[in-house]
């Protein structure tokens, strides 16, 4: 299969991601669109690791995957903490600072 | 190598620590570990140590890793109150040694593993510490945001970094520099368009227009201490990682590309500056006037080939000490919320803050004989003779636009003040004003780099 299809299934995956995070108000939706955006990269990582017959990029995978479970851990518990001082979790009421 | 090591193991210290009942060892500890790491970058000035094939100790890193210390140091001197309250001291402490160890990778990487790894070592501990006010609503908010947008800036760099990957087949920073000259169209392709996601991505982490619109919320949401970390190791450090991917592409960078990286830096100078001319909040202000530094610190990076490392060097360590000290008063005359208002009449209630502050600001507005000038002189300079003329008048025509607000702020200072003055400053904050203000005129006469 050419590495075409790959680019275009994980440039869509990473776009629908983007979007996601762009134009979604709930907080966990944004996290979730983040997590696809990681998983269109780890999708093409391994794609181009094939293509090359190396083991390089699946490593790498390892440590995205790694990084990204660290990073949701405390993004969850920010989360968290906005939601016991606003009980929400729509990004919209988060404007006391201005854009 | 031993560098980061000694990094992370105060970070660890600082975790141990807590059920050591060693908190109040810890100020002594981090300062010392940063100074022990300085003086090891130093005797690395002129050799060249490898790790692995995934970082590389050389003179590049060495002087980054000697300003970032320098810096540190500084940071952690003038606002140790930040780490005094006993519930959390030890968190804070590891939080902050984590993300300098980050830094340090981040200045000496050679593999493109490596420079994501750093990346999140650097910024997952300041979502935190963004937020460590845990009942303010702004904090949470800036905290917020600041995760939000750096976790979606990794992945466009983890998106230009699988490209690169894709079009070489290597993740090594040095194998991809000797492939770009002999790749064939398709791969070409996929190379450029992976260039360009990883500048945008670092034009995130440096806050340079139009990537920007994150750093003024942050940094006004923030507690005070946090956001003189983020404008000077973290920038620092986003800084040495992009001067280095941006030298490993010299040549291979396609105009139309080069064109849009010039117009990233135009945009950065004259936004920044327009809009911080109207702002009230003295935090918002700093906040546009880092933007600003950006755009003059991505003109040094992309008009000078060689010899860019000391430029930028030079410039982030005056522009560094020139903010912390800025900070560190702001600090002093409130705690949170800051209007411009709050400087009134600051020369005649503590006259050594308001000399500090108004040294800070000529330095940062670049008027001679302040440290400030010098850099910018250099930058422009280093534009003017790579040809780039335009972007030396848009370079003149932005710090003439900055004299503006920065005025704003002294002359606030010298308007009869109000207020009976309130408590003086501990004799220590004294010596850290009086340290800073005496580099920002000794950098002039002595550029160390």
């Amino acid at each position: 299969m050419p590495i075409n299809y790959y680019l275009i299934l994980s440039a869509i995956l990473f776009c629908i991601g983007a979007f996601g995070v762009m134009f979604l108000r709930n907080a966990i939706r944004k996290f979730m669109c983040i997590e696809l955006m990681l998983n269109a990269v780890n999708l093409l990582m391994v794609a181009f690791s094939t293509v090359w017959g190396q083991a390089q990029g699946q490593v790498f995978v390892f440590f995205i995957m790694a990084v990204a479970a660290a990073e949701v851990a405390v993004g969850l518990a920010i989360l968290m903490m906005i939601f016991r001082n606003l009980q929400s979790t729509d990004t919209s009421i988060l404007s006391r600072l201005k854009w | 190598m031993t560098e980061i090591i000694i990094l992370s193991l105060t970070g660890v210290a600082a975790l141990v620590s807590e059920f050591l009942n060693l908190r109040k060892m810890l100020l002594p500890m981090a300062i010392v570990a940063m100074l022990a790491v300085m003086l090891l970058s130093y005797t690395h000035l002129d050799t060249v140590e490898s790790v692995y094939g995934m970082a590389e100790l050389n003179p590049f890193s060495s002087k980054f890793l000697m300003v970032l210390c320098g810096l540190g140091i500084l940071w952690l001197w003038g606002f140790r109150r930040f780490f005094e309250d006993e519930k959390t001291t030890t968190d804070y402490f590891a939080l902050a040694m984590f993300s300098f160890a980050g830094a340090a990778c981040m200045v000496s990487y050679t593999n493109l593993a490596m420079l994501f790894l750093g990346v999140e070592i650097l910024s997952i501990p300041i979502y935190v510490l963004a937020g460590s006010n845990k009942t303010d609503v702004k904090g949470n908010e800036a905290s917020f945001k600041y995760f939000l947008l750096g976790a979606f800036s990794s992945c466009f760099l983890l998106l230009g970094i699988a490209l690169l990957y894709g079009a070489t087949g290597t993740f090594d920073l040095g194998e991809i520099s000797a492939k770009t000259a002999n790749l064939t169209g398709e791969n070409q392709a996929l190379l450029q368009v992976g260039f360009v996601l990883t500048v945008a991505a670092f034009a995130f982490k440096v806050a340079a227009a139009p990537f920007h619109f994150w750093a003024p919320d942050v940094y006004e949401g923030s507690p005070t201490p946090v956001t003189a970390y983020m404008v000077t190791v973290v920038k620092v450090a986003a800084f040495a990682a992009l001067l280095k991917f941006f030298q490993a592409f010299q040549g291979a960078i396609p105009q139309t590309v080069a064109w849009a990286v010039y117009g990233l830096c135009f945009l950065t100078l004259m936004f920044a500056n327009f809009v911080a001319a109207s702002q009230k909040n003295v935090k918002r202000l700093m906040a546009y006037s880092s933007i600003s530094h950006t755009g003059f610190m991505l003109m040094g990076i992309f008009c000078q080939d060689k010899g860019a490392e000391n430029l930028l060097a030079y410039y982030a360590l005056v522009y560094g000490i020139a903010s912390l000290t800025a900070f560190r008063v702001l600090w002093y005359l409130r705690n949170e919320v800051a209007d411009i208002q709050d400087f009134k009449g600051l020369l005649h209630t503590n006259q050594l803050a308001a000399v500090a502050v108004i040294m800070a600001m000529l330095s940062m507005a670049g008027i001679p004989p302040l440290a400030g000038f010098i850099a910018k002189y250099r930058v422009l300079a280093a534009a003017s003779a790579a040809g780039q003329g335009w972007l030396v008048v848009v370079g003149i025509l932005a710090s003439l636009l900055a004299i503006y607000y920065y005025f704003k702020i002294i002359i606030v200072m010298f308007e009869p003040s109000e207020t009976a003055p309130d408590r003086p400053l501990h004799l220590a904050d004294k010596v850290f004003l009086y340290v800073c203000c005496g580099l920002l005129i000794g950098l002039t006469v002595w550029p160390v780099v």
